[in-house]
């Protein structure tokens, strides 16, 4: 049983079409990301689940109900809005406990329900204050617990950390993700910020101009993507047009600005121009300057960055184009020792290029 | 040194034209009060004594009191009749389709900048052809005219900061479009609807213009006053004057107080 349906679903503004055609299922208590850029049409899709926007055409069903036409209190949708939008007339007790109040639940069971959702989130504390004397943090909490006192089939968030430093929003993605695991709800989450994507999805939807560009697994994401935008969305440094120069067992031969590199790459056609991505964290240091028998390739170090848990060097390859390289900084790391004019040998193992 | 002598110079003459400013603005009305607690049959400024013989003489005066109880009457049916459709416009005007919203806007806040005389003269036009001159369903309508406008600008403004993702948080959580509004959006912007209820009854409690075309027999305050100036100029006047100018000034006192109140609960309740 799917929690939510998106039937080619579209929604036009005029001429633009802000959502094209998408198709989604989400279910099983599973953790959706839509994620993608600013106007990809993400935020307009959660919104036409929650049912506050209407689709131009295609269905949206919720338990297996369609609800295209229903408005949104009808959908039992829990929805979590990106400046968390608590009433400030009422103080954290009566926001967790409005979903209740309009359901005409009887007061001493809201009351106990309100408690029970408010030590769920950890706030059951701070009950009588009023929103504006939270914190962003804990108004998230207050947020979600009153969207889940009603017990929707689906939780809904639109960028719930986007107000929270960074520290906090750390935190708090730990957090959520436990809780919503611990409840076993479906979650749908929109987002621009693919490490949020990557560490609490359990699938995530890459969109670009109001289509699904790439569905998948974070790390199908991360490792496999399947265009050149989600590659450079996903934050790939090392993308370049090539040629296939050959095809065989399994290995192929490309050229970036005529520096040949094999790749273990599938589905290559011999004389067709590709994308190669290549990613740093996977490009090995040869010790000293290359011999002729080895893959190695000579470069030189036009850049350190140093960003404490790992170490970035960008090279310049004498076939003139550069490539960023990356290492965990641990002792061993050779990235470490490099300086900036510094003459290396760089190793890229076949495995680490990826054909688009 | 140079730049704060001259702020100074700067502020000195601020503080004098803006105390020039508040005396010709309360002097005429201190004038009013003072005389308004003469003891004498005539006015006179200052007076030679002082008491409270004209108050009483106005609140025991069946024709002051009548036109009293009229205004008041009137006021009390323009207020909520005026808040509820000036809400209702506001809302309009906030959420309808953007085309066309700037020039209806300005259409509906007219009558503020019309004048009175044009539209006293138009609303008479119309309540003749009705029959209903003299009447009550010819006042409140016409006070409606020019107190709607006031509603729609402060509640107007008080939605323009409403942030509406509360009204779909509350639609989400179960609440109805109504329900939303009613338990979330009204709550928020109650500072405008209060400042917009004080607007309607001060306006339509004073009223002249309209009424005078409309008002055969009937008397509202400012009509009373009016004729009882053409005739003879009594301290009763000033009295009235001044219990008029008390109700005004309380209200107006109650939504500064209120603004005021609603912008620290804001923070601290």
């Amino acid at each position: 049983m799917s929690d939510v349906e998106i039937q080619s679903a579209v929604k036009k503004y005029g001429r633009f079409t802000a959502v094209d055609s998408l198709d989604l299922t989400v279910g099983g208590g599973e953790f959706v990301t839509l994620l993608g850029p600013s106007g990809c049409g993400k935020t307009t899709t959660l919104r036409m689940v929650g049912g506050f926007v209407r689709p131009t055409s295609g269905r949206i069903r919720i338990s297996d109900i369609d609800v295209t036409d229903k408005p949104p209190q009808k959908r039992k949708v829990g929805f979590v809005f990106q400046n968390y939008a608590l009433f400030p007339h009422m103080d954290v007790a009566r926001n967790v406990g409005f979903g209740l109040r309009m359901a005409n639940c009887e007061k001493s069971l809201r009351e106990q329900r309100v408690s029970e959702a408010l030590s769920m989130v950890r706030m059951d504390h701070l009950a009588d204050r009023m929103p504006s004397q939270l914190s962003g943090g804990q108004q998230q909490r207050v947020a979600l617990a009153r969207a889940l006192i009603v017990q929707p089939s689906v939780l809904l968030l639109d960028e719930p950390f986007g107000a929270l430093d960074k520290q906090l929003r750390d935190h708090m993605r730990v957090e959520l993700r436990d809780l919503q695991k611990s409840l076993g709800i479906s979650t749908l989450f929109v987002t621009h910020d693919q490490d949020e994507a990557l560490s609490m999805s359990d699938r995530i939807v890459v969109m670009s101009e109001g289509k699904a560009a790439q569905l998948g697994s974070p790390s199908e994401i991360y490792e496999s993507p399947n265009s050149r935008f989600v590659a450079e969305f996903m934050g790939h440094s090392n993308i370049f047009d090539c040629l296939v120069e050959d095809v065989s067992e399994g290995l192929t031969r490309i050229s970036i600005k005529g520096a040949s590199i094999f790749a273990r790459s599938p589905g290559a056609r011999k004389g067709s121009t590709m994308t190669a991505m290549i990613r740093p964290e996977n490009i090995e240091f040869a010790e000293s300057t290359p011999g002729p028998d080895s893959s190695a390739i000579a470069a030189s170090v036009a850049g350190k960055e140093y960003l404490g848990s790992i170490v970035q060097v960008s090279l310049e390859l004498e076939a003139g184009f550069s490539l960023v390289a990356r290492q965990t900084n641990s002792e061993s790391a050779t990235t470490r020792r490099l300086e900036t004019g510094q003459n290396v040998a760089v190793r890229i193992p076949p495995e680490a290029v990826r054909l688009l | 040194m140079e730049n704060e002598y001259s702020s100074r110079l700067g502020y000195r003459l601020l503080l004098a034209i803006t105390a020039l400013v508040i005396t010709f603005l309360i002097a005429p009305l201190a004038i009013l009060v003072i005389q308004s607690f003469t003891a004498e049959s005539y006015l006179s400024f200052p007076p030679p004594s002082y008491g409270l013989r004209w108050y009483a003489n106005v609140l025991t005066s069946a024709d002051w009191q009548d036109s009293a109880a009229l205004s008041l009457l009137l006021a009390c049916i323009v207020t909520p009749c005026s808040l509820a459709i000036g809400t209702m416009a506001a809302f309009g005007l906030n959420r309808g389709p953007l085309k066309g919203r700037q020039a209806l806007y300005a259409l509906m806040i007219s009558p503020m900048v019309l004048p009175h005389i044009v539209l006293g003269l138009g609303i008479f036009r119309i309540a003749l052809e009705l029959n209903i001159s003299d009447s009550m369903l010819a006042f409140v309508p016409a006070h409606l005219t020019i107190t709607i406008p006031f509603v729609i600008i402060t509640v107007g403004a008080s939605l323009q900061s409403f942030d509406i993702s509360m009204e779909e948080a509350a639609q989400s959580l179960g609440a109805s479009r109504f329900g939303a509004v009613w338990h979330v959006t009204l709550p928020i912007i109650r500072p405008g609807l209060i400042a917009g209820a004080i607007f309607s009854f001060i306006i339509s409690f004073d009223e002249f213009i309209i009424t005078f075309f409309l008002a055969t027999y009937s008397r509202t305050l400012p009509l009373e006053m009016f004729s009882t100036l053409m005739f003879q100029v009594k301290p009763s006047i000033a009295a009235v004057s001044s219990l008029t100018l008390a109700v005004t000034a309380g209200l107006t006192a109650i939504l500064m107080f209120r603004g005021q109140v609603a912008g620290e609960s804001g923070i601290i309740k």
